[in-house]
């Protein structure tokens, strides 16, 4: 709170009257939700009320006039000035005087600065211990098929679209509203044809349990009541700005900011689990007279979503992808993906092994709140209204997953086989952060009961008219298939794994070679060979 | 579905080969190449090395024709193309079926295509040879049929000359009575109106003349003018497919001038690659490299 001593004043010829100012703001951008300058006032030596009134001037003139009333000791009259002249337009940024008056005494004169604060762009950036934030991909532009990378130079702009004066404020000179986040998992924002460049709010990602660095670029300037370009009005002489932004109870705070400068800020840790934050942060800022660390608030602060996903580790990728670096970051379809099958699922996901039994039993789904598996899948088979488990969308001569195609709700076709799923899970588990992922080629196999993706139940009878068996399968392990795991299928845990009916054993890290629930004693009547092959490519 | 006894008895030989393979009930870490092994046996079970070479084509129309049909979502990735159709009357969203085709160098590099999809089935059984459907679809092709419905097909491969084409059902559950057949004939009908070329030469692929950079270093956020000439071989529209290699990142897309532009997001060196499919499906690529600098 500031007191100062303002002017004499007489209400009472018997009395000594005396204006107290408890509070009084220095800077204000009355633009910034609750932004108006605030200040409380009360008056001492009377006890009756005394008559006054406050007057906002600029170079002399008086150009608003926020209240009148009376003053008395027994509380503090608070006054906001929001920033409005008489006829109601925005005032524009530079020096007032706020004077307060009362009837027959000398003004108190109280000095304020009005500036035009706002965040214009944030870049998101990696924590001290380096390398924990990675940039999001995108695979779809509209109609058509397109990779975009979240721009690494700002994941949030808030800017002036072509022909518009400034970043902070619209042409009217309304502030430019704060960006909601991107919700679409599959295009990003796009203007018409092409991609949007003034205006997003991309979700983060970030390796579980890091610290979130954000660089917030300052804006300089506005734009007028009468549409022209408004100078941010600082610096003040005689004070320092600085940025401070606070969000889960924290608050941290910036050097001593300059328009259009930037200010670095470091958040409080994320989750050490993956799945997705909803943020909100409140961007505020304080002034202090140079040279001194008196810092008081700034009225008012905007508050900014941000979505962010953890992830287990650096997103891992094929060695030598072609595009590697396309998709360097994972996947927003797939970090939501995740997210949705832990909150639905209530499972934990802290360790590779725990992360891949949310995995498994997500992307097969036909389990708790999930009634189908991903992206509506079915399994190649006649009785599901399929054929011989043909693959749709693995490139065997690329190497390559057609991921693109299947998480476009299923472009390809409804149907998938284990080549398909195995393509899906390495990839989408190596994005997020799983290492060692890798597929593993089975063998023919003379199966037992399984039950296949999106089938309603076991069988002993894939093919129909009674051939069960595969000429191969793909699995996939991240321990040199010591242990397997497999959304293709599941296996029979009821003690009686050759007939049906049969009770999910889920395969996320299943043991090989167990004799009793290992993958394969449960899976065939055959002991099944096995090789390892490498992490497939996306397209 | 009915399974006709004779193919009963060969699908379940064919199974027992299978698990009679070397390596069968005996665990073994040893490094196998159970592809190549499958792939052999997949070979022999179609008789591959008998399969006739018919003359190679200048290739496959990209905006293929089919009629009462509409073609969408057309998307070549190293040559390989896939077109989604819907039906043109009543004009619908849903899609019925999807061609994948590749305009290969050769027939034999062709055939290796169909023996690729059909290595892909996890089913020990057979598929039948396009033959048991009636005339003759392609130099050689098989189909299968889908446990949708008594004529419900799940789809068709078959090579004509030096191209490989698979048609798949989209959900044959949703139509169990979809001429997959028709399609497939319409399109061998399309390859056997294409020009043919000698044998033992590859047909004409698009050639990119210039790709270029207006500037060799940028600042990230920046746009860079791009340069383009690309001739069609057949005087067509090409498909362009854009890829980058980082660390540095963009995307190219066209101006509200019409110009082309690369627009970078993120510093690091860059290599810009552009992948042509030229409008009869051959493909050829190009790149040129920039530096982007932290903004």
């Amino acid at each position: 709170m500031v007191v100062i001593t303002g002017a004499l004043a007489r209400s009472n010829p018997a009395r000594r009257s005396q204006v107290q100012v408890d509070l009084a703001t220095r800077i204000a951008d009355p633009k910034l939700p609750g932004g108006g300058a605030r200040f409380g006032l009360h008056v001492e030596g009377s006890h009756s009320p005394v008559m006054a009134s406050m007057e906002v001037l600029q170079a002399g003139v008086v150009v608003a006039k926020p209240w009148t009333g009376f003053l008395t000791d027994k509380s503090i009259q608070l006054i906001s000035w929001d920033g409005l002249d008489e006829l109601g337009n925005r005032c524009s940024t530079g020096s007032y005087t706020v004077q307060i008056s009362t009837p027959g005494q000398p003004t108190l004169d109280l000095p304020l600065d009005i500036v035009r604060l706002g965040v214009s762009e944030i870049e998101a950036q990696s924590s001290a211990a380096g390398n924990d934030e990675f940039p999001m991909v995108y695979f779809r532009k509209g109609s058509t098929y397109a990779y975009y990378s979240t721009p690494a130079i700002h994941e949030y702009a808030n800017l002036a679209p072509v022909g518009e004066v400034s970043d902070l404020d619209q042409d009217s000179g309304e502030p430019r509203p704060v960006v909601a986040v991107h919700l679409d998992t599959d295009s990003p924002v796009l203007d018409g044809a092409n991609y949007e460049t003034d205006t997003f709010n991309y979700p983060l990602a970030y390796t579980m349990g890091a610290a979130p660095v954000l660089e917030l670029t300052i804006g300089s300037g506005g734009t007028a009541a009468d549409g022209s370009f408004m100078a941010p009005g600082y610096p003040v002489p005689g004070f320092d700005l600085r940025c401070v932004l606070s969000t889960q109870g924290a608050s941290v705070a910036s050097g001593p900011i300059t328009p259009g400068g930037t200010a670095t800020l470091s958040l409080p840790s994320l989750p050490s689990e993956v799945g997705r934050t909803d943020a909100v942060i409140v961007a505020s800022w304080q002034c202090a007279p140079t040279g001194t660390s008196q810092w008081s608030d700034v009225p008012g602060g905007l508050s900014i979503p941000l979505r962010f996903y953890t992830l287990l580790g650096p997103p891992v990728w094929a060695a030598g992808a072609a595009n590697e670096t396309r998709y360097a970051g994972p996947w927003v379809e797939v970090a939501e993906y995740v997210s949705t099958w832990k909150d639905v699922l209530a499972m934990p996901t802290y360790g590779q092994r725990k992360f891949t039994a949310l995995f498994v039993r997500g992307f097969f789904g036909q389990i708790g709140g999930l009634s189908k598996p991903i992206e509506e899948l079915l399994y190649d088979c006649p009785p599901l209204g399929g054929d011989g488990g043909n693959t749709h969308y693995f490139n065997s001569g690329k190497w390559e997953m057609d991921l693109s195609r299947l998480l476009n709700n299923h472009a390809k076709g409804v149907y998938v086989n284990c080549t398909d799923t195995m393509g899906a899970t390495t990839t989408m588990l190596s994005m997020m952060g799983a290492t060692g992922v890798r597929p593993v080629r089975l063998g023919s196999m003379s199966l037992k009961a399984i039950w296949g993706i999106g089938a309603p139940e076991y069988t002993t009878n894939l093919w129909g008219g009674g051939s069960h068996g595969f000429s191969y399968h793909h699995i996939v392990t991240d321990a040199n298939s010591l242990t397997v795991s497999d959304t293709c299928m599941q296996l029979d845990e009821d003690g009686a794994p050759g007939s049906t009916p049969g009770i999910p054993g889920w395969n996320s890290h299943r043991n090989w070679k167990d004799p009793v629930i290992g993958y394969n004693a449960l899976s065939s009547y055959n002991n099944t060979n096995k090789s390892l092959q490498a992490l497939p490519g996306i397209y | 579905m009915t399974s006709h006894p004779l193919r009963k008895r060969v699908c379940q030989a064919f199974l027992v080969s299978l698990l009679s393979a070397p390596g069968f009930a005996q665990e073994s870490d040893a490094p196998l190449d159970l592809t190549s092994i499958h792939r052999e046996k997949i070979a022999e079970l179609y008789a591959f090395p008998s399969w006739p070479k018919g003359e190679p084509r200048i290739g496959l129309a990209n905006d293929l024709a089919l009629s009462g049909w509409t073609g969408v979502d057309l998307h070549g990735v190293d040559g390989l193309l896939t077109r989604r159709f819907k039906r043109t009357e009543p004009e619908t969203e849903a899609v019925s079926f999807v061609v994948e085709s590749h305009v290969a160098p050769s027939p034999r590099a062709a055939h290796q295509d169909l023996l690729g999809w059909l290595s892909s089935l996890q089913s020990p059984q057979k598929r039948p040879a396009l033959g048991e459907l009636g005339p003759a679809i392609g130099d050689v092709g098989y189909f299968s049929r889908s446990g949708a419905g008594p004529r419900a097909l799940a789809w068709i491969a078959f090579v004509r000359g030096n191209v490989a084409v698979r048609v798949l059902a989209f959900d044959a559950r949703q139509e169990p009575d979809l001429d997959l057949l028709g399609v497939a004939r319409e399109i061998d009908q399309a390859l056997l109106a294409t020009a043919t070329i000698p044998r033992g030469t590859k047909a004409p692929r698009p050639v990119v003349r210039k790709l270029a950079s207006e500037l060799s270093e940028v600042v990230a956020g920046e746009r860079v003018r791009l340069e383009v000439e690309i001739t069609d071989p057949h005087g067509g529209v090409p498909h362009l497919r854009w890829m980058l290699a980082g660390p540095g990142r963009g995307y190219v897309e066209r101006g509200r001038d019409g110009v082309l532009y690369l627009y970078t997001t993120a510093p690091g060196s860059m290599e810009l690659k552009l992948e042509v499919t030229g409008s009869m499906g051959t493909t050829t690529r190009a790149s040129v490299g920039l530096e982007v600098l932290d903004d």
